[in-house]
């Protein structure tokens, strides 16, 4: 990996995503040098998150069936087959190119006179509600404490909630009620775990919103690993949420253990 | 057409390199012994199945990370396919394993994705629970790099690991990263870089390729 500081900056920010239109013509992906850091980047990916990985949804699974389309080993790459007698299910916001693909796998489909079925709608998933019920039960080392409103005006109707937290897992849920309803264009809730084993800020648990429902189940995904969690806050703060608070307004907390 | 994919097309170097059809272990290598994405590009409709089966997972945990409504990640999910479908025939089993592979372009879709149409998730976005890797013990190669990085992550500084869980797992851009860390821009990436740089020397180390 010796390389120049232009390129390395260049390729760092291709790893975030963050090159302009203009930059990402000038990238070269397959430069070694820019391969083998993405490469490492992948493999990091992978050793910090397959522990986790959510089976892929089985109407996702047809779609992708259905639309699959690839170069022949003997025809030139532009050339496309169809590999699947499936339609191509009705496409929601894909790009241009997706949509493309999509169409012709339809044509194909047409001149063989071949008509697309309805496809099977998709299995329910579970609320987060049962989710959070379905943690609760499975793992016998949950925690679970109780949220309180604070004096702030989000609060005012006597807020109150309950967290339950896998410390295993590293995730969670918060059952919120009472919680004054937010406009997402003015302002968003944002939760807060501070962890006993970080000195600096507390982190960051994500943003959420509250409408006039009156309950609302929270999940709970930290950016961060958490060591040892102590307290949990509810912060007001603009939309999109802020990556260090400076806590002006607390609108709820519930200490681990209580 | 997304700018990625007018990039793509339009970039001379990737079209110049872009016929890996010639690839030498392919094209002898007997179709019993070849990898999914080595069948896909030999036009092997079956593979397709073989290839959801195998990868769907991984793609779909990368894409509910950064897109947590579903309906954002079944977009990306299936960007990524589409891109695998056009690329399968780049990979090079003497280069680096086939779920680095495919993890490298599903990071490269979602991400660029990701960056262009969303900040971070909100709240009622964020996913589901998530269940023990079904390809771990069906698979033992699936995350044999994966796997060694793993095992050193402790040997990793703090700070490249803050850093490159934030900017490499969870897409946090380098400023929200020097913000949330609290240190100068310059900092973070030198951690980024030295962290990515300490894994490839391990896996340079004798014993684990």
């Amino acid at each position: 990996m010796a390389q120049s500081d232009d390129n390395m900056d260049l390729w760092l920010r291709a790893l975030t995503g963050e090159l302009t239109a203009e930059e990402r013509l000038r990238l070269d992906r397959d430069d070694p040098e820019f391969a083998e850091l993405e490469e490492m980047a992948a493999i990091y990916d992978l050793a910090r998150s397959t522990d986790v990985v959510e089976p892929m949804p089985e109407h996702l699974a047809e779609r992708i069936r259905a639309q699959a389309v690839l170069p022949t080993a003997e025809q030139p790459a532009a050339t496309v087959t169809q590999l699947s007698p499936q339609p191509a299910a009705q496409p929601r916001g894909q790009s241009a190119g997706l949509a493309w693909f999509a169409a012709a796998a339809c044509l194909v489909a047409a001149i063989a006179g071949w008509w697309p079925e309805t496809p099977a709608p998709a299995p329910s998933e579970p609320t987060v509600a049962e989710l959070r019920d379905q943690l609760a039960a499975e793992d016998p080392e949950v925690v679970q404490f109780a949220l309180a409103g604070t004096e702030d005006p989000a609060a005012a109707a006597a807020a109150e909630g309950s967290v339950v937290w896998s410390q295993a897992d590293q995730r969670g849920y918060m059952t919120i009620r009472n919680l004054a309803p937010n406009n997402p264009d003015e302002a968003q809730y944002q939760l807060w775990i501070f962890d006993g084993t970080r000195e600096k800020h507390p982190v960051d648990g994500g943003v959420f919103d509250v409408d006039d429902a009156g309950e609302v189940v929270i999940p709970i995904d930290p950016k961060l690993p958490v060591g040892q969690p102590t307290l949990f806050a509810i912060t007001v703060e603009r939309p999109g949420g802020v990556v260090v608070s400076d806590q002006g307004r607390i609108a709820m907390v519930g200490k681990v253990g209580a | 057409m997304d700018i990625a994919l007018t990039s793509m097309i339009s970039n001379p170097v990737l079209a110049r390199r872009r016929p890996v059809r010639n690839n030498p272990v392919m094209q002898s290598t007997p179709t019993a012994e070849l990898t999914v994405l080595e069948r896909i590009a030999r036009g092997d409709s079956a593979a397709v199945n073989a290839c959801i089966e195998t990868y769907g997972g991984l793609i779909w945990s990368i894409a509910r990370r950064y897109f947590k409504r579903p309906a954002d990640a079944e977009d990306a999910v299936q960007e990524v396919f589409l891109e695998l479908w056009k690329s399968a025939a780049r990979f090079d089993r003497t280069k680096r394993s086939e779920t680095v592979f495919v993890a490298m372009i599903a990071k490269r879709r979602v991400i660029d994705r990701f960056r262009a149409e969303t900040r971070h998730p909100t709240a009622e976005e964020l996913p589901a629970a998530g269940v023990e890797n079904p390809h771990a013990d069906a698979n033992p190669e699936l995350c044999t790099e994966a796997g060694h990085i793993r095992d050193r992550l402790g040997d990793l500084r703090a700070e490249e690991r803050e850093t490159l869980d934030l900017g490499v797992v969870y897409g946090y851009s380098h400023a929200e990263i020097a913000e949330k860390l609290d240190m100068p821009l310059g900092t973070v990436k030198s951690h980024m870089r030295r962290g990515l740089q300490r894994l490839k020397g391990w896996l340079d180390e004798p014993g684990t390729k």
